[in-house]
């Protein structure tokens, strides 16, 4: 399948999906007004993705900041790619002195219960 | 807020900024009145001019201002000012420069000079500051106030009203008319200067008031994100006031009545104290006002415990509303503020309900 790779934006964040190698990254900032519209081709490739799903799944954040509204789309992208293998690498990024953006990795973990690296940079 | 509200009523857009105008965010200011231009209808070719005219005024705030520190303590309660207001058929961009004594003669004179002339004497004049004018020490030639006038062929208006013994404030100020009727009068500026002193008295770093799209709402961010940034780098203990400030204006934004087709608010940061305030207001919907009022009354009772605690089960569930709201922003607002945000519901004369949220940035 085709990579997608969307630019970042005043608000909104980069994407670079690569689902034959099962690689999905998504940094920056991200406040767009309907985080619908936006985030609505990304849940199409995972989608597209989950008719021929690799072996590994690595999910990559690296965070500026982001809207409440983006947290749930965050919640949304891991369980939709959770629902298809146990093992999910979740890489969680985050600038040294960001530990507002640290803090809100460790909810995640902690809502979810999944294993969830928080890596500073 | 209302009362704000009420002083910039008859403007369908304003924006007005306070503070230390740099190079860095000329350019995001100037982004942010060109959004306002791109919602007035039959502007055309005025457009691309008035975005040359707007870029000029502020970077000539830039040049003419007094150096921060050779200001006295009187005058650094007088800040450079910008504004820009589209009422009716009219733009008008203005600006207010606190300037040295020393120097008001001979800007006084310069554009005195330069409002005399005809379009073919500007150009000379243009083409003889280009070859001889020396570049001041802010990077200025003494070509923006005659390139405003040539550009737009109105004269520039001027107003200098004392402050101190040194110093006084420039109020400059251009009148476009949408619809090419060259006015000559000098009243808006006084509705500027009274403007102006209303933010001052209300300690006004920035105000906003028009449409709360997210084209608007992201530049104004964007705008305020640079007093937060170092080297190029977001600060990483500012980061809870970017959020709030995200939070606070989405927020109004998602529960705003549409009136006249756009979804009118107004936007204010203001210091007080040595502490930073952010307040959004709009008018929002009967229903959404009786909702809204019980939702905040609950959420301003809740121990930091329970806020927590709903703020998670909320996360963890995987709502989204169609327009993207996942009922999380007032419970972030509330945590990031450790619950100390404000909020009024005020009905108006006309029926209307003004709704207002305030936090206190750290």
């Amino acid at each position: 399948m085709e990579k997608l790779f969307i630019k970042s934006n005043k608000e909104t964040p980069e994407i670079y999906f690569d689902g034959n190698n099962g690689f999905f990254s998504i940094s920056g900032k991200s406040y767009p007004e309907n985080v619908n519209v936006f985030y609505k081709p990304i849940f199409e490739y995972i989608d597209l993705y989950k008719q021929n799903p690799s072996e590994k799944i690595v999910v990559e954040f690296n965070w500026l900041y982001y809207n409440t509204a983006t947290s749930k789309i965050i919640i949304k992208i891991i369980l939709s790619l959770k629902d298809l293998r146990n093992e999910v690498d979740i890489n969680w990024y985050y600038k040294k002195d960001f530990e507002l953006i640290a803090d809100k990795g460790k909810e995640i973990k902690e809502i979810l219960e999944l294993n969830l690296n928080l890596i500073e940079l | 807020m209302y009362n704000l509200y009420k002083v910039f009523e008859k403007e369908e857009l304003s924006l007005a900024y306070f503070g230390v105008f740099s190079d860095e965010i000329t350019s995001m200011v100037i982004d942010l009145s060109e959004s306002f231009l791109s919602k007035t209808e039959n502007l055309g070719k005025l457009t691309k001019k008035t975005s040359f005219l707007i870029a000029e005024s502020f970077q000539n705030i830039i040049r003419h201002s007094v150096l921060e520190k050779d200001r006295t303590t009187k005058v650094q309660d007088n800040k450079d000012f910008y504004q820009i207001s589209i009422i009716h058929d009219k733009i008008i961009i203005a600006s207010a420069n606190i300037i040295e004594d020393k120097h008001i003669n001979a800007l006084n004179n310069h554009i005195e000079h330069i409002n005399s002339l005809n379009s073919n004497q500007l150009k000379q004049l243009h083409l003889q500051v280009l070859a001889n004018g020396s570049m001041s020490d802010k990077g200025g030639a003494g070509l923006g106030l005659i390139q405003i006038v040539r550009k737009s062929g109105l004269p520039l208006k001027k107003q200098f009203t004392r402050i101190d013994d040194q110093c006084s404030m420039l109020l400059l100020g251009l009148e476009i008319s949408i619809n090419k009727t060259v006015e000559n009068n000098t009243k808006y500026l006084t509705s500027i200067e009274r403007h102006y002193k209303k933010l001052i008295e209300h300690d006004i770093l920035l105000l906003y008031k028009g449409d709360f799209s997210n084209a608007s709402n992201s530049n104004i961010i964007e705008i305020l994100n640079n007093n937060f940034v170092e080297n190029g780098e977001i600060l990483g203990g500012e980061l809870k006031n970017i959020i709030l400030i995200i939070e606070v204006m989405q927020n109004v934004s998602k529960h705003g009545k549409i009136l006249n087709g756009i979804r009118e608010g107004i936007f204010v940061i203001s210091k007080s104290n040595n502490e930073l305030y952010v307040e959004c207001s709009n008018f929002v919907n009967q229903e959404q006002y009786e909702a809204l009022k019980i939702r905040l009354e609950k959420i301003k009772s809740y121990t930091f415990e329970e806020l927590d605690k709903e703020y998670k089960n909320t996360l963890g569930n995987s709502y989204l509303s169609d327009d993207g709201s996942g009922g999380l922003g007032l419970l972030e607002i509330a945590r990031l503020t450790q619950n100390t945000f404000t909020f009024d519901f005020m009905e108006t004369p006309e029926k209307e309900v003004f709704y207002s949220i305030k936090v206190k940035t750290s």
